[in-house]
């Protein structure tokens, strides 16, 4: 019987040889840059007239110098310009001196005061007259007319192509400390894979473990809809409850699905009299309410930890889990990703689905696993014949 | 270079575990084993010896109508699905005619074994939201063993390809690990030499050592009793279940002797750290050969 492996079903199927996994992955690298080389060129006159989008950060400067930066709402639907009356005060103009407007709005005729202020917007600077009015309830404290538009390209359906200064795009940080949706609904679905391949690399090469293998990612989709500091501090709470209510729901016996209920009970709650604070605002809503449905299946994952490695095993696990999240978000948002997305979505997504089950693939050593098996792999050096050796053997 | 990473290449990590297991066992095979009770009853069927069962509580309806003063002295309750071996519940002796006390000593008040049996049907300890919890007698520790142990039952863990045993070694549960023998929860790991059946070297939480740290017992060259059966027992595992690559858990008992306690479809990968041999070393050679 020795040697003799007693197996019954299929033959096992051998490993796929190394050379056949680089050769997928540079088939793919070759799909990516096919689709690059002869991806049609999408932008139009480029100094002259900067491309904007729906939203951009502009700043404001009023007469005493003082520099405010807000995000503007662009909309070619509007004629005049106008400004939030609390952030005009804040920039020091002086509304009861101020000259009156009529202007016509859906509400109908009314009387504004109008100030006049600098505004920057894409690298260009100029004045504006800004009819002031009480923004607090929208979701823009400044909106910018056809009368401030006229250098511009507006590009519908994108957001925060621009920074004040100039017209580059801004910075992985900068678009996520806006807090303002960077990313539309067609441009996630193109990095989807592309966010699966930075996970399955963490997990499989480097051995980070967290809560549920693509739930990061699935947060980091909440992120950039929601902002990081609301995004960050949901989840937050989420997983704090979630250990709270571990040992006093279990007081009452409830069994796990009814524990998972009343969590997602209370968090929604909590979100609802968050916003009813707030005020309302378009982001507060999609945004707030994915990050919560997958902190819940999170949770899940969080109370099977606990009770099978303990708590402390639990929280390092929930915080790579948010770590991870906010590297996928931080590189989604990279503005040479978000251009890739733009230009050449399908064969990105397609490239990065290739990477994601090449690598996959990989048998060897996790670097985590290094230091778990470093004692082992030490006393085997010792002990290992020499090469000459294990030849004649 | 080359030489540097010499010691690293024989050892398997978590993928090529996963990898390896992925090719070599049936997904049938692998659902089978994570039910315990129908893991028993191929067993039984085959003739391999494995814990008894007494008794099977899957719903409420059971548990009410279930005769507490009928129970035996001792038993254990386990969850069929349960992860990692937890939800054990062990009755270690009758106080009267419906209450028990634990291992430690500690009275069990019925209404407390009752929700414990609540909680494993309610899939508490199990991956799914429903599940059976199993009656089984108490196992004792083999006289032998029992100074290598501290109040909990040993068990060896025996990695097998197909019918070859190609790595063992014996769980020791410690005070630290609360009776369980779990090398996660700090149990002591000792490798048993596959040919004599004695212990060569016992493994703690990274540290080599020499003595139970709770009895003092030293621990090298003390021989598993009736070690021939206890790898016969392990050997046939395969054929049974249809896994390629195994982890048969084989207890000891005092009167009943080696008994399957269960079989694992995913091994773990610190026995290496405490045989200090990867495990690459013997698996491919069997796979190659």
């Amino acid at each position: 019987m020795v040697g003799r492996v007693l197996h019954r079903s299929k033959v096992p199927v051998p490993p796929l040889p190394v050379v056949v996994r680089v050769l997928v992955a540079v088939v793919a690298l070759g799909i990516l840059l096919i689709g690059i080389i002869f991806a049609p060129d999408r932008s139009t006159s480029r100094s002259t007239s900067p491309t904007i989008g729906e939203q951009e950060t502009v700043r404001i400067t009023g007469p005493t110098g003082k520099t405010i930066e807000a995000i503007a709402r662009v909309d070619t639907g509007a004629t005049a310009s106008s400004i939030d009356e609390d952030l005009a005060r804040q920039l020091g103009f002086d509304l009861e001196n101020a000259e009156m407007v009529t202007v016509r709005s859906s509400l109908g005729r009314e009387k504004r005061p109008a100030v006049v202020g600098v505004v920057q917007i894409a690298g260009q600077a100029f004045a504006s007259r800004l009819n002031v009015t009480d923004r607090s309830e929208r979701s823009n404290p400044v909106l910018l007319g056809r009368s401030d538009l006229a250098g511009f390209q507006v590009q519908v359906g994108q957001r925060l192509l621009t920074t004040p200064g100039e017209e580059r795009t801004p910075s992985a940080l900068g678009a996520l400390l806006a807090e303002v949706p960077a990313l539309g609904p067609s441009e996630l679905l193109a990095l989807l894979p592309l966010a699966a391949l930075v996970v399955v690399l963490l997990r499989v090469v480097v051995g980070i473990q967290t809560l549920g293998i693509f739930s990061p990612v699935l947060l980091a989709f909440g992120y950039t809809q929601a902002g990081l500091s609301a995004g960050l501090v949901l989840t937050a709470l989420m997983i704090g409850l979630g250990f709270a209510a571990q040992p006093l729901l279990r007081r009452f016996r409830l069994p796990r699905v009814a524990r998972l209920t009343v969590l997602i009970g209370l968090v929604t709650v909590v979100l609802l009299v968050v916003q009813e604070l707030a005020g309302p605002g378009e982001t507060t809503s999609w945004g707030a309410a994915l990050p919560v449905v997958v902190t819940a299946v999170i949770l899940e994952r969080l109370w099977e930890t606990w009770d099978l490695d303990g708590w402390r095993d639990a929280s390092i696990e929930a915080g790579f889990t948010m770590a991870v999240a906010v590297l996928v978000t931080v590189l989604l948002l990279a503005p040479t990703v978000r251009g890739l997305a733009e230009t050449v979505p399908l064969p990105l997504a397609i490239s990065c689905a290739i990477w994601a089950a090449v690598i996959g693939t990989y048998r060897g050593l996790r670097l985590t696993e290094l230091a778990r098996f470093g004692s082992t792999a030490q006393a085997r050096k010792a002990i290992e014949p020499a090469p000459e050796m294990s030849e004649v053997r | 270079m080359l030489l540097q990473m010499r010691g690293w290449d024989r050892l398997m990590g978590m993928n090529a575990r996963n990898e390896f297991i992925a090719r070599h066992n049936p997904p049938a095979a692998v659902r089978l084993v994570n039910d315990k009770f129908a893991t028993k009853a191929a067993l039984q069927a085959a003739g391999i010896s494995s814990a008894p069962t007494l008794r099977t509580i899957s719903s409420r309806q059971e548990l009410g109508r279930l005769n507490w003063a009928e129970m035996p002295d001792t038993f254990a309750v386990k969850p069929n699905q349960s992860m990692g071996g937890s939800g054990i519940l062990l009755a270690a002796a009758r106080l009267d005619v419906e209450s028990w006390c634990s291992g430690s000593g500690r009275p069990i008040p019925l209404l407390e074994l009752k929700d414990h049996v609540r909680l494993v049907i309610d899939g508490e300890f199990s991956p799914r939201a429903r599940d059976i919890a199993l009656f089984e007698p108490l196992l004792i520790v083999h006289p032998e063993l029992a100074e290598l142990t501290f109040q909990g039952l040993p068990d060896v863990r025996v990695i097998c390809i197909g019918d070859k045993a190609i790595v063992a070694m014996l769980r020791l549960p410690t005070s630290a690990s609360g009776g369980r023998a779990n090398l996660h929860q700090k149990a002591i790991g000792a490798a048993v030499d596959l040919d004599t059946g004695r212990i060569s070297r016992a493994w703690l939480d990274g540290q080599i050592i020499a003595e139970h740290p709770d009895t003092g017992a030293p621990l090298a060259g003390v021989r598993v009793p009736e070690w021939a059966d206890v790898l016969d027992l392990a050997r046939r595992c395969a054929a049974v279940t249809n896994l390629h690559y195994l982890g048969a858990d084989v207890v000891v008992d005092r009167s009943r002797g080696p008994l399957i306690l269960e079989v694992n479809a995913r091994p773990g990968l610190q026995i290496q750290n405490v045989t200090g041999q990867g495990l690459l070393d013997v698996i491919e050679a069997e796979v190659i050969g």
